[in-house]
């Protein structure tokens, strides 16, 4: 009885892991004596439009399968399709920046601020501010949506920023806090 | 099988190659992320675990749902089911 080649323990999820890993820019690595001192994500105002353009541009496409549906022959033929592409489109773009958002985050550490918001396959976007240099930051809230739902932007040193911060004035005291601590 | 048929078959494929490169993306960002959170010591990843499962299952099952309506919509002749 032969025995099955090993692949040293390592799933194919596990290779394809792997895999991303090399073809990602990598997360920050953690420094020495680093705690988690708060852990924010984005607002859920960020959700809004684009919500609202999927039930949109749903709506539409099932206008079009409607329209296909009263119609004959090789156009009814066209108009499905276009209503499918649409609705293929529309369905991936919406998940894809869901999937995304939800794993948008603002870590605050003793040690500095870290945002990361990756989107799939496509970009990534990191901030990082060190407390070693950066003393101060400010909390904008500029207008009357941001007032109303308590979000805003944070503004570093470096003019740095970070928008659709929830309760902004809240986690810049966080962070003055934790640059005290350096 | 027309050549709208085909048309069909092609956006169906793509549409769960998408589902796959989708899900399998997403699941490399939570994979690294928790590790970034763990050698932080936050095990738990606080309050992004609520939401991390919820739209990856969401996001399979509506697009399953949706190649297999609009197929069996569109082989089976869209004028029998839609008016």
């Amino acid at each position: 009885m032969t025995e099955k080649p090993t692949d040293n323990g390592l799933s194919f999820l596990s290779k394809l892991d792997q895999y991303w890993v090399k073809h990602k820019t990598p997360l920050p690595v953690p420094l020495a004596n680093e705690q988690l001192i708060a852990l924010s994500q984005e607002h859920w105002i960020k959700y809004v439009f684009p919500t609202f353009l999927y039930v949109v541009l749903t709506t539409c496409s099932a206008l079009l399968f409607y329209v296909s549906a009263i119609t004959t022959d090789s156009v009814a033929s066209v108009f499905f399709i276009v209503a499918l592409v649409l609705l293929f489109i529309t369905h991936h773009w919406f998940f894809w920046f869901l999937l995304a958002e939800t794993e948008a985050h603002i870590i605050v550490t003793n040690k500095r601020l870290i945002y990361i918001h990756e989107t799939l396959l496509l970009k990534e976007e990191m901030v990082e501010v060190s407390f070693e240099k950066m003393k101060t930051v400010e909390a904008h809230k500029t207008n009357f949506l941001q007032s109303v739902f308590n979000y805003g932007t944070l503004q570093f040193e470096t003019a740095a920023k970070i928008h659709r911060v929830p309760h902004p004035g809240t986690l810049a005291r966080q962070i003055e806090q934790a640059m005290g601590m350096i | 099988m027309t050549f709208f048929g085909i048309i069909v078959v092609i956006v169906e494929v793509v549409s769960m190659v998408m589902l796959g490169m989708g899900l399998l993306s997403y699941r490399a960002i939570i994979t690294s992320h928790r590790a970034f959170h763990l050698s932080l010591g936050d095990p738990t990843m606080r309050i992004r675990k609520k939401s991390m499962g919820l739209f990856a299952w969401l996001y399979m099952f509506l697009t399953v749902l949706l190649v297999a309506l609009t197929s069996i919509v569109f082989f089976y002749q869209p004028q029998l089911f839609l008016v």
